[in-house]
């Protein structure tokens, strides 16, 4: 990647900021034979802590150099004074003979101009492209630049694992309006899960048996007791939705986890969600999947497990000698890995389903009550 | 014969949504001919690309057969260095992932003509559908030198080995060359179709499965614009251009007897064209695009006798300089008779005789030893009517026409060149380039391999991007009297070209005739 180009801070002005991009591109343009750019969508990234900034940055950077765009990062620094500083980035990777290039606007903000700042915001975009809002801190739909911010985007994204705890990061997704399509970087990272899941469907043989499972044991990677399962609520919550599951109960577990016991008309399951004391793992990463299902003995027992040195998911179809093993590949959904998935993807109303069959088991086990 | 609508599995409740695409049910890849070229450059790597892309079925199998007595473990190491060599994926990175791909690849020695042999692939799959209780779905691959099909068919048909049954699909993969002309076509349909039924066939042609080509019908139908430009109110000319830096490499034996219009024009070329100049069709479903495709067949006209020599130009390549190495003449490659008059080079003036597009010609070239690789589609529209901006640096000034140009490869993607008003205080106009690019705005390091598209599509059962039997047949109907008519005094000469220039003189000059001219690629 050429080496990026910063502009020097300036009280903001749009102008000038035009200007300023302009002419970094006009100067990459004499260092190299050609820059071509283009230009795919906005990003406005909020990022509240400021010393967040300096590492969102370069998640941006990384998404960038693959998903061409524009990003306007709102970096609220302390302080009182009222005051909005900027400054440009641009930078570009090349790939073979191509050039693949992005332009980074920050708008470092202090005082009370936070709440005023959307209306800069939205003169710095790059017209008729998408516009994703990337919100980083915590969500709270009332607050005034939140909203106005998203009635300006096409899409919402956050991530569930950077809120406080499971609970919270999942009850304040799921009370944003529905007509706000959010995205969820927490579910860009279940989808090779997900995806193993429904290959063992297309085994034919297991469609039967999974129609009746009698007890599903999802391990995942924690750091903190009942504040890193989100993305096994969530996988329980699509488990729940797709096959059309109702909640009798829910408990938290005292060693951390959460067990919730499911019905289907006259059919019962129960489903455990085990924490894993794992280092070498980021937290939340689910490890294991453990499956009996079947009417009746002797039940089906197919499991998918995380082989972390292997960089792989292996895939056992049953515990019979004669069951079939798989290897897919694996390797932990970065950031800016999972940015690219929603902005590629769109917005999928399954993860809504998905989500609120999740929050059910949080307020079944009074995890929401604890939280608000 | 059991349809195979009625042997799908049940709607898989765990796809729902975007992000989990779709897959295919369990299958079994029987390739045949697995010794060969083809399967280590592009099957298996595919296939492997798919397997670390997680995007085969659980269970998937391929079973190799050929005459050379490997071992199953022979079959598996020869494949992995085939992979490494030629694959998206390093097997020794993804090493577990191919550990689990490979367990899974068996090898059968045998004879192509020998039923018995056909038997013991049978068996084996019979047994793997039993004990690993999948279904029992097959695809066969045909990799094997043409003249081998009719036994490969036949023994298929013979071992009960191509029927659905109730127990999984059966699905049959053919490469090009589809015959040698028309009469060659028809027989292998028919031999086809003695066994299998045309909704188990799969023609490829690896055009199709680029990801420019595929573009072309999203480009054309899922934006409003271009429709009510796309036809002879403003377009002047379609150019098609296939250009290969490459020589025959060491298919002199193949090449002298097929030429550039059997290799290219036949198969490639008419797939382009029929997709730039398709009518909308009623839904993007395989029988519907087709019949479309063939309209446009059929809308066309085999070059006339007395035209063949204005309307068709062909050469050869000299000794020349490509890429910076010299390199020998056509006639001076190993194998290749001195006295061959086989064409590399072919440029065809092809018109569609229909509401859209009548009295545009279609300008098609192909050739081999060209400076480049390329692949380009251009749509070259009409002049404005009036010059209305006068250049007073420059009184023979012309407008430049608009075009829009289809990178099928390399550099994937779509440009349009326009006028534009150039800086200053005069009004003189300059033409640029709105330019996008794949790799630019998708970010896409590589995209996939046609062959893993097309794989996974024969795996899937969506049959859009192969060639229906009667799309084959219409196009030798048109290209077979053009190749007969080279055989007699009505032909244009045999022109020389020198290796790494864009052709003969007689191709500038088909072009020159009418006062257009080849893009430069």
């Amino acid at each position: 990647m050429s080496m990026p180009q910063t502009s020097e801070p300036v009280a903001v002005n749009i102008g000038e900021i035009r200007s300023q991009l302009r002419a970094m591109w006009a100067s990459e343009a004499m260092h190299q034979d050609a820059v071509i750019r283009a230009s795919t969508h906005n990003l406005i990234v909020f990022v509240a802590d400021h010393a967040a900034a300096e590492e969102t940055t370069q998640r941006i950077i990384e998404l960038t150099t693959d998903r061409p765009g524009r990003v306007i990062l709102i970096d609220v620094e302390p302080g009182d004074e009222d005051r909005v500083d900027s400054w440009v980035t641009t930078y570009c990777r090349t790939v073979g003979k191509k050039q693949i290039c992005g332009e980074l606007i920050t708008l470092a903000v202090r005082g009370s101009l936070r709440e005023e700042i959307h209306s800069t915001v939205i003169s710095l975009l790059s017209p008729d492209l998408p516009v994703y809002l990337w919100w980083t801190s915590d969500l709270n739909a009332n607050d005034q630049l939140f909203g106005r911010l998203s009635q300006n985007a096409d899409r919402v994204l956050v991530d569930t694992s950077l809120f406080g705890s499971d609970a919270q990061g999942l009850s304040e997704v799921a009370i944003l309006p529905k007509e706000l399509p959010t995205g969820d970087l927490n579910w860009a990272r279940l989808t090779v899960w997900r995806q193993l899941l429904a290959q063992l469907w297309d085994m034919g043989t297991l469609q039967q048996p999974l129609r009746t499972i009698q007890s599903i044991e999802i391990e995942y990677a924690a750091s903190n007791k009942h504040q890193d399962g989100e993305r096994a609520l969530l996988m329980t919550g699509w488990l729940a939705d797709t096959f059309e599951w109702e909640l009798a109960s829910a408990q938290r577990k005292i060693d951390g986890g959460y067990v919730a016991q499911w019905r289907k008309g006259d059919w019962a399951g129960q489903i455990s969600l085990i924490e894993a004391r794992r280092t070498d793992l980021p937290s939340g990463e689910i490890t294991n999947i453990h499956i009996e299902a079947g009417q009746k003995a002797p039940f089906v027992r197919p499991r998918l497990f995380l082989n972390a040195d292997l960089g792989c998911i292996e895939t056992i179809t049953s515990d019979s000698e004669d069951a079939s093993h798989s290897m897919c590949r694996f390797k932990p959904v970065s950031i800016s890995g999972a940015l690219a998935e929603e902005i590629d993807l769109g917005y999928d109303p399954v993860y809504r389903h998905a989500l609120n069959r999740a929050v059910e088991i949080l307020t079944a086990c009074g995890k929401l009550e604890d939280h608000t | 014969m059991i349809n195979e609508n009625s042997l799908k599995l049940m709607e898989n409740p765990l796809r729902e949504g975007k992000r989990i695409g779709r897959a295919p049910e369990p299958v079994a890849m029987v390739i045949f001919g697995a010794t060969g070229d083809l399967t280590a450059r592009k099957l298996v790597p595919a296939l492997f690309s798919l397997a670390v892309e997680n995007r085969l079925p659980p269970n998937f199998r391929v079973i190799g057969f050929a005459r050379t007595p490997w071992t199953h473990e022979e079959f598996r190491e020869e494949m992995r260095k085939g992979v490494k060599e030629h694959g998206r994926y390093d097997p020794e990175k993804d090493r577990a992932v191919w550990d689990s791909f490979a367990r899974n690849f068996y090898f059968v020695p045998g004879n192509f003509r020998d039923d018995a042999d056909f038997a013991k692939i049978d068996d084996l799959l019979h047994q793997q559908h039993r004990d690993l209780e999948i279904p029992d779905n097959r695809v066969y691959y045909l990799a094997a030198p043409p003249q081998f099909f009719d036994d490969i068919v036949t023994n298929l048909g013979a071992a009960k080995m191509a029927e659905n049954t109730h127990d999984g699909w059966r699905r049959i993969v053919i490469e090009k060359p589809f015959g040698h002309d028309l009469e060659s076509a028809h027989q292998l349909n028919r031999m086809l179709h003695n066994v299998f039924d045309e909704k188990q066939v799969y023609r490829i042609d690896h055009y199709l499965g680029k990801e420019t080509v595929q573009n072309i019908l999203v480009f054309r139908f899922a934006n409003a614009i271009w429709e009510p430009i796309w036809n002879r109110n403003l377009v002047d000319h379609v150019q098609i251009s296939v250009a290969e830096s490459i020589g025959i490499e060491d298919r002199a034996d193949y090449y002298d007897k097929a030429g550039i219009v059997r290799d290219i024009f036949q198969n490639h070329i008419m797939q382009l064209l029929t997709l730039v100049a398709m009518e909308p069709p009623v839904a993007f479903q395989a029988d519907a695009i087709r019949d479309e495709k063939v309209k446009v067949l059929r809308a066309m006209h085999p070059i006339p006798i007395d035209q063949v020599r204005l309307d068709s130009v062909r050469a050869q390549y000299a000794p020349g300089v490509v890429e910076g190495k010299r390199v020998t003449g056509y006639l001076d490659e190993e194998d290749v008779p001195n006295t061959s008059t086989t064409p590399t080079y072919a440029a065809l003036k092809m018109n569609i005789d229909n509401w859209r597009w009548q009295d545009v010609p279609f300008y098609l070239r192909s050739g081999k030893r060209m400076p480049t690789r390329a692949t380009e589609i251009s749509i070259h529209f009409k002049q404005p009517p009036h010059l209305l901006f006068e250049d007073d640096s420059d009184e023979d000034a012309e407008l430049r026409p608009n075009v829009l140009a289809i990178r099928v490869q390399p550099d994937e993607g779509i440009a349009l060149r326009f006028e534009v008003k150039a800086p200053g205080y005069g009004t003189q106009q300059r033409s640029v380039t709105m330019d996008f690019r794949y790799g630019i705005s998708f970010g896409t390091t590589s995209l996939p391999d046609a062959y893993e598209r097309l794989l996974l599509d024969v795996m899937l059962g969506d049959a859009t991007l192969f060639a229906r039997e009667d799309e084959i047949e219409r196009a030798w109907e048109l290209i077979d009297p053009l190749l007969q008519a080279w055989e007699t005094d009505a032909a244009p000469p045999l022109e020389r070209y020198e290796a790494g220039t864009w052709g003969p003189v007689g191709a500038d000059q088909l072009m020159q005739t009418a006062g257009r001219h080849w893009r430069r690629l």
